[in-house]
């Protein structure tokens, strides 16, 4: 039950552990969920004047993938979720900021996990806000303009509360009895 | 394997993380709310690529047409208190994100179109050492 314990077994190890194809498979099935999760979050409007706010929806798929494939599996199924994203419906410039944010925050959710001081709330936050702070960084760079960090406060508002909530339905997700053992026994 | 029908995992790490990044946001806010001052002669800084493109004054009520990969439409205009504020009035960027962003009417604030790399900040004019001491 507890995911901290299996983490430091046998999960941190999936990679190598699990055999290349099921490996594979299992990373292609969770960034085809992630993909759904992105399209399906685009569809919902929300009514904030801020941009950059979003539920992160995918995030649920990553972190799945971060807890029984490992953290190069995250880092492979958020990568190519977000560049199929951005070839099928974001575009280029949304998916270039895509990328800052999704290659720090799934960075930044392997370091939380590996500390063994979290549990998928506190990942999930951690990314959420991790993602945020590489895109506006990736914008004040390409602009120039150092202003945009007054948006900061208000994304991370919002990372937070998206993390927890993303982080609540990971949880029960993750909590599935037996899911951890089927990614594993075959 | 039981798995026991147990409460959600909250850890006291997640909790300290949690509320760190809570309590900074909201302090982060208000300053960001509060940020920045009325100065009567301000400068509008538009840059596109990171590259200047044009300096305005904030006094002077004007449209500015930018028209690179995309094409921006930005107002400087009077509002209804009769204050001079600068908004997007249009962009064929594919977000809108920069139309839908509320005006901005004080130094230090900006407005940013980051399909086309533009962004337009105010600055303050020669006024502001004595706006901020009042």
């Amino acid at each position: 039950m507890p995911i901290r314990t299996d983490t430091k077994s046998k999960m941190r190890d999936a990679c190598t552990t699990l055999p290349p194809v099921r490996m594979l498979t299992l990373c292609a099935v969770l960034t085809a969920v992630a993909l759904v999760l992105s399209y399906l979050e685009s569809l919902i409007p929300l009514p904030v004047p801020v941009p950059g706010v979003k539920l992160g929806f995918a995030n649920i798929a990553v972190l799945s993938a971060l807890y029984l494939l490992g953290g190069r599996g995250a880092f492979a199924v958020n990568i190519i979720r977000i560049l199929l994203a951005g070839l099928m419906f974001t575009g280029f410039s949304a998916m270039l900021y895509a990328l800052a944010g999704g290659i720090l925050g799934v960075l930044v959710m392997i370091l939380l996990k590996r500390t063994g001081l979290f549990s998928v709330f506190g990942v999930s936050v951690g990314g959420a806000t991790a993602h945020i702070a590489g895109q506006l960084s990736l914008a004040v760079l390409v602009t120039h303009t150092v202003s945009i960090f007054m948006l900061l406060p208000a994304l991370l508002i919002s990372a937070v509360l998206s993390g927890l909530l993303i982080g609540f339905i990971a949880q029960l997700i993750l909590r599935t009895p037996g899911l951890k053992r089927s990614v594993h026994e075959y | 394997m039981k798995i026991k029908k147990t409460a959600l995992q909250i850890r006291t790490a997640d909790v300290i993380l949690t509320a760190a990044l809570f309590v900074g946001a909201v302090i982060g806010a208000f300053f960001a709310a509060n940020a920045g001052v009325y100065a009567d002669d301000a400068r509008v800084t538009v840059t596109v690529g990171g590259e200047l493109y044009g300096v305005y004054a904030l006094s002077e009520a004007q449209e500015i047409v930018v028209d690179k990969t995309y094409e921006n439409v930005i107002m400087i205009e009077e509002d209804s208190s009769g204050r001079m504020r600068v908004r997007m009035k249009s962009a064929d960027c594919p977000g809108q994100d920069c139309v839908h962003r509320p005006p901005i009417d004080r130094t230090g604030q900006s407005i940013v179109c980051l399909p086309n790399m533009l962004s337009v900040e105010i600055r303050g004019g020669e006024g502001d050492a004595d706006a901020y001491t009042y």
